[in-house]
This record gives structure tokens, C-alpha cells and sequence, in this order.
């Protein structure tokens, strides 16, 4: 009976004494809170106007080329694209160049005004770095087509809305397209032009242009968003259709934003 | 009567291991710097370079044995990473908030520690280092080596009873912090918790 006693007492004091003696221990924490905010800088280096001037046979066939005339260069944290849009605001119809003066005071037959605004083209120096495009050309970087064979390699992207949605991944991106399945197939990996060095480098582009009326004046490189459907004056107003002599102006936006 | 001298023999034993699991009397950690760090990247230059925090931690350590005296007395300080858990990734930062359509959240490792002292007792050095991941091995400042290294040698790994009073130049941590966080960053705030543990060590 006494050495059951000693027993209770001795496993009671075992347990007192586990409970009284564990290891010492202190510890502090320090939380981060990191806001990391989206960051897309396109900065471009252009002619506040560039002007064509048709005034020779010869820039009516051979069209007229500005080389180099943009140069585009980007910095951003997320991944994105990059594209180009034709706008206009619209004075002669949706999708035309706007017709600031006309020469003449009598339209003769076949004479149009509303010259499509794919009748530019562009040509990028560094290929698109995406390969997922499923069109018939996924960026600009194709050579300027001959005049003997018209094509829409370079045909400016316009927004079928008349506004600057982002083409469908069958149409034209600069950089990147559309969706985001993964960086090098619809989209270019953060980064700057001033890190990313080179004459390939994917965040710095020089654009040239090119206006091709051809004789008569009918644009025969303008083609639609697919790259693929004519948009010259022919093919939309029919046999005889030309390009009313004028002034006429349009615009080129850039857009940058996150892969999307 | 064996068998209760038998149990008697093992009671003692696990009585006398228990005793001896505590050679401190004392072990306390104080951050006399910031407990919370907000890093803002609005400009592509701070995601280049990174943002560095000198200083911004300051832990002091208190290890008493003026009541026990026990030589075996030492203690450890380590460092682990709190991301939250649940479904966060291992090592990833936890997602406070995301508006990014596309690219990756911020792994743990971007988040570089400096740990020094007067007498650079950290085992770590004096350079930056990334943080471990949640589920990975942590970072010994101060490491158990089963040798007690007393207050006052000005070595690598003192670990001895002492204060930050009496012998600030070990007792003292400065921490610093640098994040380079790089580019194609899922955009968004982030939270990470650093945990610094002192511990008695045996």
C-alpha cells in the first residue's frame, strides 16, 4: 500500500514537473505587405504628321515608303501585347480616311472618297515574339509585297467596330495576341527595352509605312483584318472605282496592355 | 516490491530528464524596429532594382540563468516564413488581393534578408540571403552545435546566457530586407509573415 502511495505521488510530481519544465521559447514576426502595381510605358519617337504626297507617276505606282519613321520601345511589369489600329473620326464613313479637302469641283465617274484605312501599311523591324496567331500573317514584320502582287502582309489592322478592340487572335498584333495561355505563344514576358538589348530585342520596334495607290488609284494592298479579304476600291465599289483626288488624313493608335 | 522499485527507477529517470529540459530560466525576444513592412513598386525602376529596408528589424535577446546557473544553458534563433496556408502555394506569397490577367504570383524567395551584429555572431554572414520556403529547412542565425559559446567572445554563434544590455554587440540583430521583385508579376497586393524563434535549446 505504501509503495503504491510512493507511486501515485512520484507519477503525479512526473507530471507536475513536465508541465513546469518545458522548452522556453519567444518569437516575434514581421509582416510584408507588397503592393506591386502594373506598370505599362510605351514611349514613341515619331513625327507629330507624316505626309504622303502623291504628285508623280512614279509615287502613284512604287507607292511611297517612310522608313523607320516610328520607333516604339516598352517597359512593363506584366505580361502584354501590343497592337496597332487605323482610326479616323469618320467624316466620309466608318472605316475611311477623313477627307479634308477635295481637288476638283466636279466628281467624275467612279470617283470615291472613302479610301480604307487599310490602305496603310506597316512593317515592324523585330518579329512577333508570339507564335500562337492562327491567321494568315500574325504581325507586320513581312517584307513590303511588290506592287505586281498584292497582299494584305502589311495591311493595317482595323477595327471591324470602328474603335480600337483588340484584334482577334486570327488578326495582326505587333506583340503578343490575344488570350493568355502562355507567355511566347499569346503573350510577351514583362521586361524594358532598356534592359532587353539588341537589334531583336521584343520591347523596342521601328515601324515603317507605306501608301500604295497603284494607277489608277485603287489601293491594291488594302485588305481587311484577315489579311486575306481585298479592300481596294474595285473589290468594295466595282470595275472603275479610283480614289478622288484630295487631302485626306487618318490616325494610327498604338495600343499596349496586359496580356489578355 | 521488484516491479515498484522497477517503476520507481523509471519515474526518477523521467522526473531527472524532465528537470533537465530547462537549463534557462528565461528566454525573450523584443523587435524594438517595425513589426509591419509596406513595399509599394509604382515605377519600372523599383522593379528593377529592387527596394532595400536597412534596419527595419531590431531584435534583442534576453537569456537569463541567474536562478539555475546551469551551464548547459543556450538557445538558438531561427527563421521560418508564415504564407498564410491554406491554398497558397508553399512558396508563393499569399494573395491579399489581384487584379492581373495573366503572369505569376510573387515566389517567397524574392524576399532577401541581411541578419548582422556588432560581432557578426549570425552563422548566415553579412550577405543577403532569400528566405526559405514554408515547407523548407530553416535559417539558423544562431545554431544549436551542442557547444555552449558564452556572452562576451565576440565569435561566430555566441549562444550562452547574456543580454542586449550587457553585451549589445551579440545580443543585438539588425535586420535588413530587399525584394527585387523582376518583371511578369501578376500585379496585385501580397502578404508574407518572417517568424523569428528563440528557443532553448538542450
Amino acid at each position: 500500500m505504501k509503495a503504491k502511495k510512493l507511486l501515485v505521488a512520484l507519477s503525479f510530481s512526473a507530471l507536475t514537473s513536465t508541465v513546469a519544465f518545458g522548452q522556453l521559447q519567444d518569437q516575434k514576426d514581421v509582416t510584408f505587405t507588397m503592393d506591386l502595381q502594373p506598370i505599362l510605358q510605351l514611349n514613341m519617337t515619331t513625327p507629330s504628321q507624316i505626309d504622303f504626297t502623291f504628285d508623280d507617276i512614279n509615287s502613284y505606282y512604287a507607292g511611297i515608303t517612310r522608313y523607320g519613321a516610328t520607333i516604339l520601345k516598352v517597359s512593363s511589369t506584366v505580361n502584354w501585347d501590343l497592337y496597332a489600329v487605323g482610326r479616323s473620326n469618320g467624316t466620309t464613313g466608318a472605316g475611311f480616311w477623313d477627307q479634308q479637302i477635295r481637288y476638283g469641283s466636279a466628281a467624275a465617274g467612279g470617283e470615291t472618297n472613302q479610301l480604307p484605312l487599310s490602305a496603310l501599311e506597316l512593317r515592324q523591324n523585330t518579329p512577333n515574339a508570339a507564335t500562337g496567331g492562327t491567321g494568315t500573317f500574325d504581325d507586320y514584320s513581312s517584307a513590303f509585297p511588290p506592287v505586281a502582287a498584292p497582299s494584305g502582309a502589311n495591311s493595317l489592322y482595323v477595327d471591324p467596330a470602328n474603335s480600337n478592340t483588340p484584334p482577334l487572335i486570327a488578326h495582326k498584333y505587333i506583340a503578343g495576341h490575344r488570350g493568355t495561355t502562355a507567355v511566347g505563344t499569346d503573350g510577351i514576358a514583362g521586361g524594358s527595352y532598356l534592359t532587353s538589348t539588341g537589334l531583336t530585342s521584343n520591347y523596342f520596334y521601328s515601324i515603317d509605312y507605306r501608301i500604295l495607290p497603284g494607277l489608277p488609284a485603287i489601293f491594291p494592298m488594302a485588305f481587311g483584318p484577315d489579311g486575306t479579304t481585298p479592300q481596294d476600291l474595285v473589290s468594295i465599289n466595282g470595275a472603275g472605282s479610283f480614289a478622288q483626288p484630295g487631302v485626306y488624313t487618318m490616325y494610327v493608335q498604338y495600343i499596349l496592355l496586359e496580356d489578355q | 516490491m521488484q516491479f515498484a522499485k522497477t517503476f520507481c527507477s523509471l519515474i526518477l529517470c523521467l522526473f531527472a530528464s524532465v528537470c533537465s529540459g530547462q537549463f534557462c530560466d528565461e528566454v525573450v525576444l523584443t523587435n524594438t524596429g517595425q513589426s509591419n513592412l509596406n513595399m509599394t513598386f509604382d515605377t519600372f525602376g523599383k522593379y528593377l532594382s529592387g527596394q532595400t529596408f536597412n534596419g527595419a528589424t531590431r531584435l534583442k535577446v534576453k537569456v537569463d540563468n541567474s536562478i539555475n546557473s546551469n551551464p548547459a544553458c543556450r538557445w538558438n534563433l531561427v527563421v521560418l516564413v508564415d504564407n498564410g496556408g491554406g491554398v497558397t502555394p508553399n512558396d508563393e506569397w499569399e494573395t491579399v488581393f489581384s487584379q492581373s490577367l495573366s503572369g505569376t504570383a510573387p515566389k517567397i524567395d524574392i524576399l532577401q534578408l541581411r541578419i548582422k551584429n556588432i560581432c557578426n555572431t549570425p552563422l548566415v554572414g553579412s550577405q543577403f540571403f532569400s528566405v526559405p520556403l514554408v515547407t523548407g529547412t530553416p535559417v539558423m542565425v544562431i545554431t544549436n552545435n551542442g557547444i555552449t559559446t558564452p556572452a562576451g567572445s565576440c565569435i561566430a554563434n555566441v549562444n550562452g546566457p547574456g543580454n542586449a544590455n550587457t553585451n549589445p554587440n551579440e545580443y543585438i540583430f539588425d535586420i535588413d530586407y530587399r525584394i527585387v521583385p523582376g518583371g511578369s508579376l501578376k500585379s496585385g497586393v501580397y502578404e508574407l509573415r518572417v517568424r523569428f524563434l528563440l528557443t532553448e535549446v538542450f
